[in-house]
């Protein structure tokens, strides 16, 4: 039953992120073909979406920016969780020094305006996209090394890892074979809700210019470019924002039935 | 108690002298040159010898460990230095405009609860009704929309088509302050709902409610003068985070609504490389956010009696 | 128990308190903001009339906040909203005619000699006279921090009306300089109060002054004429779509620096919309450091593969002007390379390019012809203009990969990283042509990005610099520009058009060329 659950939310997931892996070759129109002919078109057959001030299709545009846009905020979650996780097991494994540390190091970015972040480290990269990620993930991983560093506490001293360590099993063994399994729940729970967070803080970060800017194709930057449209021509706001509602949807709904099945 | 918090508050330090060193290193290596960026941004033309006055002037051309610590020293005495573009004290001039976003942080705080509050305990005591499903809905949406977009709907909307409200805020009136507010609570109440709504579900299920049905008390009794009370505490934590976040993540919201405070004023700053303003915002959030979070702790120590006994779990 | 609910209902009930003493502070800022614009309108008389006019370019962020014209920029705000004047002002062909001077006349090559117009009053009240003027222009070469360099003065001589400048070497440009809203000339004996407000002999004169709010009254004793009674509130709203919403929704009378996307939404009865070419030009500067680029045969193709028409009709939604090289086309002119997707591919196809791989890029061994586009988004025209040229140069075979940042100027240090900067520049601020080069295009420029070197115009700028015959001037400077357009070192694709809108009873708001003057004892509300 609890997996039941589980497979139609997995199932649009991975659709959805094949779909943003290959969508540069899955749009009907080149995005860059200009046509300045049939320009601000509204909706109707071939283009869908209706075309952009170039006279480009929108919906192409569209279904192009998702790739971007979604792997940004999957490199996003993953970076800080990786991260995360290794520093929190690590502090709370060992405690000590380290563990205080540490844990004081992760007080510091907790408490940086991920902002001001983005701008120095979009400085640092050339890159708006590569800096905003590392942005986000410098404020993100904090929560995820407490999260694991409370759990690994939580589970330290049970029976069944005393049991481990005096069977000979070393540090790192215990690490993984032990510790990890028994953590992995509520922290893919918490990634997994956190994917439509960070989609949609990217893009706002590339709404500000801070992350992509035109002409990449990513919905933030879409709907900046074009929020004096609005009022003119709505379907060339609106279509990366309605992306956008779609795909934090999917990933919201995944992260509920995990939430489920993990019951945290 | 007061030993508490005194140790509390030393800790603050250190964390505060690690935001302003990463903050200003940062800066410092990545940001460019603040004086030819902001010429060329103007259009203006400024020739290279007039640039290196401009930066002697300024006190760019010293080396990082001396700019840092002269800053540093000077935040001590209160003083964040010259803003680049306008040419004020740092300090006043962020000082002016946090009024502003505390009252926007407020409010929007306020409307959240006055939204989430009822619906959330609604739904949990309807669980499973349609209501609970139409709330469930509604909530969902509001979790997936990117603020800045319900920003530009809203006042398309309510600005523009019905005429309500003005588009160019006038000051703090109470109309320029309805839909930022709207649009910072409705995100937030979309997530309080589903907060809420748990805790007072897994509130329900336990043994003294249970006991309290049991001896004919009434359902609204129970709810209003034992599980809110219990649940308080989880609330508190979480507008405590809420408000930190509102301080330091209304800056979209700010501009797109022109509400005038820091949120706007750092963006405006980061697009016009005025360093100054950028480290003393950043310098200004983190502080906010360790004293709110030191508040919240503190409330802890005096609504959870099991704390002041113990003592222990919190303290550190 | 009992101590905790205590504990809890004070809580709430201060939180109670908070928000409504939080909403009652609300309502009093507001009744008080409203009582204050009421009685600005009602303390003068009851029939004036007031303007409220919003613009993004007043403001800390534009540099030019205030009106004292000897800081920064804030003389363009001086001069835009009539509070001062200059001596020379720029005409609707940009060329130089006495305002505040009657006559001049070169002694020599390093003196020059102003006859000021007599009987102009300060709104202080003080004449104008040489002595007036002199004491405003020690000031400014004292504190500000361009005019000492562009003036060269060595002395001012003030006898009655007459103020002499002698400079340090010869300086034909100087005339020029005295245009540049730096030099308007305000009364020293007031001087500049805390809030940046001075005293000039404009058609208005500032009641207050803030970084985002000017408020101006007419002034009944203007030496130019009568200006009709009216206040008038200048508003910094840098937001294009807030600028859109306001004159929509009738809270700004009229406005600068409305977005492109908005102009459809005016262009009704309703509304004016005055519009004017400027020489703010919108160019490409090429990389001579990328040796493809040195290739004419490449810098030609790519410059007749740029559709400017398609570009300033449809994407500017006809806002803007074709150019043919850094100052406006005049009437009948034709720009020397005119769109022609087959003639590039001609070009290209001669420097030995051609799509041998049928992939849609032309490729000369194995590499397909790709270049990198460099611009930021500050100017919304640039990224249009970017995506506008990468569909352009994709027609004839080559990629163009944009990068739109505001970190341009770090990321050109490296100057492997790109090979198209498409940037905007005032190439005519005061009326003197060879500020143009002098900035962009000789071998020494400081804004010469791309390195692109050329002996004949290095030796032009040269005799320009010291010619004092004005048609002289202009005929150097006409040459230049064609050298300059031939080579195909810098592409020029089109010059912006100013556009003021207003409602429709607000008569007289004339954009000019330069953009210093918006203001003017015309304006008028019907």
């Amino acid at each position: 039953m609890r997996t039941k659950k589980l497979i139609f939310p997995s199932f649009l997931v991975i659709v959805l992120l094949i779909f943003a892996f290959f969508s540069p070759m899955l749009t009907p129109f080149d995005i860059t073909e200009q046509n300045l002919m049939t320009a601000k078109s509204p909706p109707s057959f071939p283009h869908i979406m209706g075309t952009d001030i170039y006279g480009r299709d929108m919906f192409s545009r569209v279904i192009a920016a998702s790739r971007i846009s979604i792997f940004s905020a999957l490199a996003v979650v993953l970076l800080m969780a990786v991260i995360g996780v290794v520093i929190g097991i690590f502090c709370g494994y060992l405690g000590g020094i380290a563990d205080t540390l540490l844990m004081r190091v992760s007080d510091i970015f907790l408490a940086f305006p991920g902002l001001v972040l983005a701008i120095a480290t979009a400085g640092l990269f050339k890159n708006g996209v590569f800096g905003a990620i590392i942005a986000l993930a410098s404020v993100g991983w904090p929560r995820y090394a407490r999260l694991s560093r409370g759990l690994v506490l939580s589970t330290k001293t049970s029976t069944y890892i005393n049991a481990a360590k005096m069977s000979g099993s070393d540090t790192v063994q215990i690490v993984f074979t032990e510790i990890l399994p028994n953590i992995i729940g509520p922290i893919v729970v918490t990634a997994s809700l956190d994917i439509g967070t960070s989609l949609m803080e990217m893009a706002a970060l590339s709404f500000l210019g801070l992350g992509a800017t035109p002409p990449t194709p990513e919905w933030g930057s879409m709907i900046s470019e074009s929020r004096s449209l609005l009022q003119i021509t709505p379907w060339i706001t609106l279509s990366p924002g309605i992306a956008i509602f779609i795909t934090v949807s999917i990933f919201n709904i995944f992260g509920e039935s995990l939430r489920d099945y993990f019951n945290v | 108690m007061f030993k508490y918090i005194l140790k509390r508050l030393l800790s603050l330090i250190p964390i505060l002298i690690g935001i302003s060193f990463i903050s200003f290193a940062l800066i410092y290596f990545t940001g460019g040159d603040a004086v030819a960026v902001r010429y060329e941004a103007i259009g203006g033309v400024l020739s290279p010898e007039l640039i290196n006055q401009k930066r002697e002037e300024l006190g760019l051309n010293r080396p990082f460990i001396v700019q840092y610590i002269s800053w540093l020293l000077g935040v001590i005495q209160g003083d964040m230095g010259i803003s680049y573009v306008s040419g004020k004290p740092v300090f006043g001039y962020i000082f002016s405009k946090l009024p502003n976003t505390l009252l926007l942080s407020v409010s929007s705080l306020i409307t959240t609860l006055i939204i989430s509050l009822p619906l959330g305990i609604l739904s949990a005591v309807k669980k499973n009704s349609v209501f609970d499903s139409i709330i469930k809905a509604l909530s969902f949406i509001g979790n997936s929309l990117p603020n800045f977009f319900v920003a530009l709907v809203l006042s398309y909307i309510f600005a523009l088509q019905l005429k309500l409200l003005p588009v160019i805020s006038q000051g703090t009136s109470v109309k320029s302050l309805i839909l930022p507010t709207l649009t910072l609570a409705l995100a937030m109440s979309a997530k309080y709902i589903r907060q809420i709504r748990a805790l007072i579900i897994s509130e329900l299920s336990k043994p003294y409610v249970i006991g309290a049905r049991a001896r004919g008390i009434k359902e609204n009794a129970i709810i209003f003068f034992n599980v809110l009370r219990l649940t308080s505490l989880t609330l508190i934590t979480l507008m405590s985070l809420s408000f930190g976040s509102l301080l330091g993540g209304s800056s979209i919201v700010e501009s797109i609504f022109m509400w005038d405070g820091i949120g706007k004023l750092a963006i405006e700053s980061i697009n016009l490389r005025d360093y100054p303003v950028i480290l003393a915002y950043v310098l200004w959030m983190a502080f906010i956010y360790v004293f709110i979070n030191l508040m919240s702790d503190i409330s802890y120590y005096f609504l959870d009696p099991r704390l002041r006994i113990g003592g222990g779990k919190y303290a550190n | 128990m009992k101590k905790q609910i205590k504990l809890l209902s004070v809580a709430f009930s201060t939180a109670l308190l908070l928000g409504a003493c939080a909403s009652s502070s609300k309502t009093l800022s507001e009744s008080s903001a409203s009582s204050e614009t009421s009685s600005v309108s009602s303390g003068t008389s009851d029939t004036t009339k007031t303007l409220v006019y919003g613009t993004g370019s007043y403001g800390v962020g534009m540099s030019d906040a205030g009106l004292n014209p000897h800081e920064d920029y804030s003389g363009w705000s001086c001069v835009r909203y009539g509070v001062g004047e200059t001596l020379f002002r720029l005409n609707e062909n940009i060329e130089l005619v006495p305002w505040l001077a009657d006559s001049y006349k070169f002694v020599d090559d390093n003196t020059l000699e102003v006859v000021i117009k007599d009987g102009i009053n300060f709104s202080s009240g003080r004449k104008l006279d040489a002595a007036a003027a002199k004491e405003c222009f020690e000031d400014l070469i004292a504190v500000h921090d361009r005019a000492p360099k562009d003036m060269k003065i060595q002395e001012i001589k003030a006898d009655g009306q007459t103020l002499t400048f002698v400079t340090t070497e010869p300086n034909p440009a100087l005339l020029n300089f005295l245009a540049e809203p730096y030099t308007a000339i305000i009364d020293m004996q007031v001087g500049v109060d805390a809030s940046k407000n001075v005293s000039g002999t404009g058609p208005y004169k500032a009641t207050s002054v803030s970084d985002s709010e000017i408020s101006l009254v007419s002034r009944d004793d203007y030496w130019g004429g009568e200006v009709s009674k009216k206040n008038i509130t200048v508003k910094s709203i840098t937001d294009g779509d807030t600028l859109t919403m306001g004159l929509q929704s009738g809270e700004l009378d009229a406005t600068s620096g409305l977005p492109y996307a908005s102009y459809p939404l005016f262009e009704n009865d309703n509304y004016n919309i005055n519009s004017v070419a400027t020489s703010r030009a919108f160019f490409l500067q090429l990389n001579f450091d990328n040796e493809l680029l040195t290739d004419k045969n490449i810098r030609s193709a790519i410059a007749m593969a740029i559709d400017k028409e398609g570009f300033v009709n449809v994407l500017l939604g006809g806002h803007g002007k074709v150019a043919n090289g850094p100052f406006p086309m005049k009437d009948g002119e034709n720009p020397t390379y005119s769109f022609s997707p087959e003639k590039s591919k001609e070009l290209l196809a001669n420097a030995g390019w051609s799509d041998s791989d049928n992939d849609g890029y032309v490729d000369k061994d194995g590499k397909n012809l790709e270049l990198n586009y460099i611009t930021y988004p500050g100017r919304t025209e640039l990224p249009i203009l970017a995506q506008s040229i990468q569909a352009n140069l994709k027609d004839i075979g080559i990629k163009l990969n944009i990068n739109s940042t505001e970190n341009y100027l770090e990321v050109m240090k490296d100057s492997t990283t790109w090979d198209i900067f498409g940037s905007a520049m005032v190439t005519n601020p005061t009326g003197n042509k060879g500020y143009f080069f002098d900035m962009t295009s000789l071998t020494e420029s400081p804004k010469n990005r791309g390195h692109y070197s050329n002996a004949e115009l290095d030796e032009l700028a040269k005799t320009l610099s010291t010619t004092f015959e004005s048609e002289k001037r202009e005929e150097i400077a006409k040459n230049m520009s064609d050298i300059l357009v031939d080579d195909c070192g810098f592409i020029f694709v089109s010059h912006l058009q100013m556009s003021l809108v207003s409602k429709k009873n607000i008569k007289g708001l004339t954009p000019m060329p330069s953009d210093y003057y918006e203001f003017s004892k015309d304006l008028v509300i019907e």
